[in-house]
């Protein structure tokens, strides 16, 4: 079994992302799809037997990431998390349900003054 | 029994993505390679978003959204084949079922790319664009697994023995078929479809000499759904038997009784049916 | 001629100054150790981290949801892989790190030896347990050994869809029917304690071995105080009360007050005798133990030409 390094297009260039363990080439371009490109991260990938100088580019581009919508892996399809909870925390203070307690300055205001903690 | 053919192929199609991509997504998270893994589950969740699309198809025909359609159902009304509910076994019985199930897919899919409704025809040509993957897949295993050490193709051999009866039940005809097969909705019935199907299985088999498994299933075979408690109607599904003629391998004989597309089903599937939609039933109108 | 010591010193020096470690650098024996022990414990932790939500797969409530949990536990089995390519090239196989994991000599977090009962705690696990991870797994960004920083670039990006994930999921609950709320309520009653057992002990920070090697960049307490304020507004927020009685903010301190929760329990579960810990181990080594004929046909296929 070889690790193949896994190599993803940037501009003219390519560069290492990950590696895959696989048995063989073709092996090795199959995985490498998926572990490293099932959001579609660019068109092509290639990948490259470590130690060796040759790099295998994936014949199509078809297929990367999958044709149909894959909202379920997308950063924006749970987008707008933060207005439901304010929108709930709202219905639920007019219910008199809200935990009331002292707690830390808003966090928002503690970005912009730079004090507490890396949010 | 919906009433109108195009539902029931609808639905034959949907349920037989949903319980098989239900039954590949059980092994994410602890595949027998990491990769493996990561590509298995992609092909999992593929498999349930085309049930989705499908069911997306079918809402107007059914008046029921997909939830509903996917998690709402009695299980005498899901139309999947009974090789979809089966477990996943070991790796073995997993890629000779993924092998078999993904090459009948594709020829049926090919076959509704031209389908007289045309937005059926749109959905397959969609799917089918995904389906190489996992074609691609299924003849990467079968290939290592057949040409590898004898434990690694003893455990393929005896995964496609167990699976490929009720593989060809996956041909059973639909109820109504003729109706779909007269306005063009199914270009081919499904027993042509068993026939295409059966070449390519035949060939791939004899390539790497496992086509005895073929020959173990000359006679006609009885599948008896072993389900308790609701009372069945007539007699089980019985597969036509194979033989080789003329060079290539072909069905002999017809289906006889009824099977999945028909509602019949296993305790395996009352089994996975109480699991994949227990929570979904317990608080009707919720939402998730 | 520099002495092995005097290397180490240089070593150290270019760590404090910030510089970053690669995987071909000479390293002291003690860095590659820490370093490959604390990144195997992580990608152990994320590959049995898959098991307690991979139950839920199958009984998700909607279409949506199962897709979206199995990406995520994908996502996971993803992380393991890539930490354990880095692991890898710290000198142990992947094969080595797996049998030693399924036979129970080398460690996964504590939470996730804790079982998934409800859908509530698919949430609990998605939200506020994914929530304390990227607290962790941030600072982590910081960290000496730049294989790993790249690592945890591309986790923590995937994380923070799960963190959105597991709130949106969280937030159904806590807003539909009380049945729905109650499940959530209950399953942070069970969850509380092994969150607050995931950031340590209260560590001394001089006598921290990853904090010295620049492998881990900030206190257990410090990272248990960010998910205090980060979290526990939020649930209160929503009407949910985490089951500590004494857990308060201190205006005048600025700083969070808590109750120690049971250390006896963190470390019987250190030890391996969590709730699930058998359970899950066994079954992980009969899948492993049995699937020898797979990796015995990926070794033996002889590489194609290149």
């Amino acid at each position: 079994m070889r690790v193949w390094e896994v190599l993803q297009r940037r501009k003219d260039d390519w560069e290492v992302v990950g590696g895959v363990k696989a048995p063989d080439l073709e092996i090795a371009m199959h995985f490498a799809r998926e572990t490293h490109f099932r959001r579609g991260e660019g068109d092509t990938y290639a990948v490259r037997l470590t130690g060796s100088d040759e790099l295998h580019e994936v014949p199509e581009s078809s297929g990367i990431g999958g044709v149909i919508d894959r909202e379920f892996r997308r950063m924006d399809s749970f987008a707008g998390v933060g207005g439901k909870h304010r929108e709930i925390h709202e219905q639920m203070r007019k219910q008199g349900r809200v935990i009331d307690r002292p707690r830390p300055p808003d966090l928002r205001q503690r970005r912009a003054t730079g004090e507490g903690a890396r949010a | 029994m919906p009433d109108d053919p195009r539902l029931t192929l609808l639905l034959a199609l949907a349920d037989d993505e949903l319980v098989i991509g239900h039954r590949h997504s059980e092994w994410t998270g602890w595949a027998p390679h990491l990769e493996e893994d990561l590509a298995f589950s992609s092909i999992a969740q593929d498999e349930m978003a085309h049930a989705r699309l499908l069911y997306e198809l079918a809402e107007p025909l059914a008046g029921r959204e997909p939830d509903a359609l996917a998690l709402g159902r009695e299980p005498q009304e899901y139309l999947h084949a009974v090789i979809c509910e089966r477990p996943n076994g070991d790796w073995g019985y997993t890629s000779a079922r993924q092998y078999l199930y993904d090459l009948a897919d594709d020829i049926r899919l090919e076959a509704l790319e031209t389908s007289s409704w045309k937005e059926l025809a749109g959905v397959a040509a969609t799917i089918r664009l995904e389906e190489r993957y996992h074609v691609e897949h299924a003849e990467l295993w079968f290939r290592r697994l057949a040409e590898g050490p004898v434990q690694a193709r003893e455990r393929l051999a005896s995964g496609l023995e167990q699976a490929l009866p009720e593989a060809i039940a996956l041909f059973e005809a639909l109820p109504g078929e003729e109706a779909l097969s007269a306005d063009g909705t199914l270009p081919a019935t499904m027993e042509h479809l068993l026939g295409r199907w059966l070449e390519r299985v035949g060939a791939d088999l004899e390539a790497v000499s496992l086509d005895y498994v073929l020959t173990r299933h000359t006679r006609l075979g009885d599948l008896v759904p072993t389900s308790s408690g609701e009372a069945e109607e007539g007699p089980t599904l019985e597969v036509p038997g194979l033989e080789r003629e003329d060079g290539r391998w072909v069905h002999v004989g017809a289906f006889g009784g009824a099977g999945g597309r028909s509602g019949r089903h296993t305790d395996d599937f009352r089994e996975l049916w109480d699991e994949m939609t227990g929570l979904y039933r317990a608080i009707p109108g919720a939402t998730w | 001629m520099t002495t092995y010591d005097e290397r180490t010193a240089e070593f150290k020096a270019r760590i404090d100054a910030g510089e970053k470690i690669e995987a071909g650098d000479w390293m002291p024996d003690e860095y590659r150790q820490s370093a490959l022990k604390f990144i195997e414990m992580h990608a152990n932790s994320e590959v049995m981290g898959c098991l307690p939500e991979r139950e839920w797969i199958p009984r998700a409530p909607s279409l949506r949801r199962k897709l979206s949990l199995t990406a995520k536990v994908q996502d996971e089995a993803g992380h393991g892989q890539i930490l354990y390519r880095v692991a890898e090239d710290l000198g142990k196989s992947r094969e080595q790190m797996f049998d030693d994991l399924v036979n129970g000599r080398t460690k996964f977090h504590n939470v996730f030896h804790y079982p998934a009962e409800t859908w509530g705690d698919v949430a609990v696990i998605g939200w506020l347990i994914d929530g304390a991870a990227l607290v962790t797994q941030k600072a982590l960004l910081d960290c000496s050994y730049a294989p790993y920083v790249r690592a945890m670039k591309r986790i923590c990006a995937e994380e923070s869809l799960h963190l959105r994930h597991g709130e949106d999921l969280t937030l159904e609950l806590v807003s539909g029917t009380q049945e729905q709320f109650d499940l959530f309520q209950d399953a942070v009653n069970r969850w509380w304690k092994p969150i607050m057992h995931f950031f340590g002990p209260p560590s001394k920070p001089d006598k921290d071995v990853l904090l010295y090697w620049g492998i881990k960049t900030r206190s257990n307490e410090d990272l248990r105080q960010e998910f205090f304020s980060t979290y526990v507004p939020k649930l209160w927020d929503v009407g949910i009360d985490p089951p500590d009685p004494d857990l308060a903010y201190d205006e005048a301190r600025g700083e969070w007050t808590w109750a120690d929760p049971d250390w006896d329990e963190f470390w019987q579960v250190v030890r391996g005798n969590g709730p699930m810990t058998q359970t899950r181990l066994h079954r992980r080594k009969a899948i492993w133990d049995h699937h020898a004929w797979v990796r015995e046909t990926f070794e033996g296929i002889p590489a194609q030409a290149v």
